[in-house]
């Protein structure tokens, strides 16, 4: 490499005579042909201020899971806005101040073989370049993507990756430090629900949750609970939904009732209620909660929206045909809203103009209007096999 | 003993012999992960065979048996359970229960289900120490570097 | 004791679908069960009764690269026979996993119960081929035993999934 430095030095010397020399010539000396345009300034983009109406779509791509990406929307314009390529079975956490985007990921240095790297990667939101990797000592549960895998804490400093070995405990990130902080282990319970800036709770074997709080250095006191819902026969999804402001998480169960759990300052959960979602004649007629994020809240109406299917017991995984719309503070139904094509998971905007995003895996995105359910654009090209949608905290 | 040779042999089973009902439960509950064999996974499972009565030897050890999270979330009932837990003691390591061990007792199991460790790796990592010091396990063994590595 | 047959532990969920979901796909492999009448909420393990029942009905003894062969009652993933692996052996470059779960199938031919090993292949990239996935039984994370969605490759060298197979354990 060395001995060949002289040589380059030599030939870039002349290039640049030659092209000088180029310069100086008159162009309408050249012969036709050769008069090119001048090349046009070339730039990179960059996004602007992330808004509310940016979704982040994943796809795990299911036929060649170390490929997986998230395509980023912006479903008030229908625009594609980027793209961030990630690993495997990855999860994508947007940070509440809209700067940067966690991904949380695994990898391996030869693509399906090598060394096994966990690791969550800092992106800028607006440049989409790589601010910092942090790498996760202790690994990460490999669970097809769901969002309590990974969670943030409220203030979003502490990023909160489930492990799972399978023994359970969960590692803590100091995101603003870019550090991993420590391991919190969990008595065999699962998941991540963030109750607070330094608390969370997680869902049990049986029925019940525990109540985790931590400090910054990791350390954490862990309390525990009755169960909530019955486990062994009508358990409830892990996708859950969150009114930060009401402090309490819906969780909703196979057969289709609706939990609400509350939690206080110190993030201690207690059942609050409890209520079927499907009356006696839409259970005769066979219809479930179903899919894969299949609960959504909006954030400015406090409205539930959940994907309804026709189907058997253990049909649990089948994708919604229609949306039902709840309020939660009446325990009532709204509306009923057909879907054109069945979706496996849903998301509702923040903002001015809320919008509802319901996916469907095989790569379309539909907006609907959240009160009328009239569509107001599709997404073609989502994904190949997307499953989640991750958005900005309003 | 048939259920012992059943159980070492693993899947080598030929396809009349029977399981008996607690081989049954230890195939359903214990074995995806701890293996028939009882020596789990390198790394990541510790192994029963040859090591997991050594915790009987340790007053702590024997309440840390019946609240690790495999047992204490296990999907049998009590009684179930605590038959289970004796059978598999004496089956994958009898040669290292403690001399005045007591097979538990469903009321034993019963009480630990309600108390689950939440801090399974520090206990267990005390445990070891504890082990270690009396001479009963050999420096850096934990029942997880002798594990079974992947074949 | 046919409840027990709804034992499973990872998902590997299909791969590209035809025009629908993939997840609706896996109505198809609950065929059995899509037939029955719709009951209400049921507490008392009737319907996964049925559901195993449905499924041995419909079972065969003879093409272990067809999703209703008699072992699949618990699967879900991709059939390593039809990756040139066995019900028994991993497809070439891949590795079993020391771990697996465990469920138990009926045989038609004999109407016995069977103990089944379901262990993945591991180590190479998704096999991607005879997807056969059923989501009868199958609990949320939280409760991993029963779990279709996790990566059960624990011990084995490399946690990256291939494919799926049914080892017998014994006749329960």
């Amino acid at each position: 490499m060395r001995r060949s430095a002289p040589i380059l030095a030599t030939a870039t010397a002349l290039v640049l005579l030659a092209s000088s020399a180029w310069a100086a010539q008159d162009i309408e000396a050249l012969p036709e042909e050769a008069r090119l345009v001048p090349e046009e300034a070339f730039t990179t983009r960059t996004l602007p201020p992330p808004a509310p109406s940016w979704i982040y779509v994943l796809d795990v791509a299911f036929d060649n899971l170390v490929a997986s990406r998230v395509n980023i929307f912006d479903v008030l314009s229908g625009d594609f806005l980027g793209v961030l390529h990630s690993g495997y079975v990855p999860n994508v956490l947007p940070a509440p101040d809209r700067r940067e985007v966690y991904v949380v990921e695994t990898y391996w240095t030869h693509g399906t073989r090598g060394r096994r790297e966990d690791l969550v990667t800092v992106f800028d939101a607006r440049t989409l370049e790589v601010l910092a990797e942090i790498p996760l000592p202790r690994g990460r549960a490999l669970i097809v993507s769901k969002q309590p895998v990974a969670q943030l804490s409220d203030d979003g400093r502490f990023l909160l990756s489930f492990n799972l070995s399978p023994a359970t405990s969960v590692s803590l990130v100091d995101v603003q430090r870019r550090a991993y902080v420590g391991e919190i282990e969990a008595p065999g319970c699962s998941l991540v629900y963030p109750t607070g800036a330094r608390s969370f709770s997680m869902l049990c074997p049986d029925g019940s949750l525990v109540d985790v709080a931590f400090a910054e250095d990791g350390s954490a006191r862990v309390a525990d609970n009755e169960p909530f819902f019955d486990a062994e026969n009508d358990p409830v999804f892990e996708h859950a939904a969150r009114d930060p402001d009401a402090r309490l998480w819906y969780f909703i169960s196979y057969d289709g009732t609706l939990y609400e759990v509350g939690y206080d300052e110190n993030g201690r959960t207690a059942l609050r209620e409890s209520w079927s979602v499907v009356s006696a004649e839409d259970a005769a007629e066979g219809w479930r909660p179903g899919g894969w994020q299949l609960l959504a809240r909006d954030p400015r109406s406090g409205r539930l929206y959940l994907l309804m299917h026709k189907g058997p017991k253990w049909s649990h995984k089948w994708p919604g045909e229609e949306v039902w719309v709840l309020d939660p503070a009446a325990n009532r139904r709204i509306a009923r809203l057909p879907l054109e094509e069945p979706a496996v998971s849903l998301l509702v905007t923040a903002g001015e103009e809320p919008l509802l995003a319901a996916l469907s895996d095989t790569g379309l995105l539909t907006i609907l209007d959240p009160a009328s359910g009239e569509v107001q654009r599709r997404i073609e090209g989502a994904g190949v096999t997307p499953f989640l949608l991750d958005a900005f905290a309003p | 003993m048939l259920a012992l040779s059943l159980a070492l042999a693993g899947t080598a089973l030929a396809e009349t012999d029977r399981v008996t009902p607690v081989q049954e439960d230890y195939a359903r509950n214990c074995q995806g992960c701890h293996r028939a064999d009882g020596m789990g996974a390198f790394g990541s499972v510790p192994r029963l065979r040859g090591f997991v009565g050594l915790f009987t030897q340790l007053p702590e050890g024997r309440d840390y048996l019946i609240r690790v999270p495999g047992v204490v979330w296990a999907m049998l009932d009590d009684e179930r359970l605590t038959r289970l837990m004796n059978w598999l003691l004496a089956t994958y390591s009898p040669e290292e229960l403690a001399p005045d061990f007591r097979p538990y007792s469903v009321d034993e199991i019963r009480r630990a289900r309600k108390r689950p460790l939440a801090d399974v790796q520090q206990v267990r990592a005390r445990l070891i120490v504890e082990l270690q010091r009396r001479g009963l396990v050999p420096p850096g063994e934990d029942g997880l570097v002798s594990a079974r590595r992947a074949e | 004791m046919f409840d027990r047959v709804v034992e499973r532990l990872t998902r590997r969920v299909a791969q590209k679908s035809s025009r629908r979901s993939f997840l609706a796909r896996l109505g198809t492999a609950l065929a059995g069960g899509a037939l029955l009448p719709l009951l209400p909420v049921d507490r008392s393990g009737r319907l996964k009764r049925a559901h195993a029942q449905a499924f041995a009905e419909q079972a065969q003894t003879q093409d272990d690269t067809a999703c209703n062969y008699w072992r699949y009652c618990a699967m879900d993933g991709y059939l390593c026979t039809c990756c040139n692996g066995a019900v028994n052996a991993c497809p070439p470059g891949s590795e079993p996993s020391p771990t697996s779960w465990v469920g138990s199938c009926i045989n038609p031919d004999d109407g016995q119960t069977y103990l089944i090993a379901y262990r993945d292949c591991c180590g190479k990239g998704v096999c991607g081929r005879c997807p056969c996935l059923s989501t009868e039984g199958e609990m949320p994370v939280y409760r991993p035993q029963l779990s279709n969605d996790i990566d059960w490759c624990f011990g084995a060298r490399s946690m990256v999934y291939h494919c799926t197979t049914a080892g017998l354990v014994g006749r329960a």
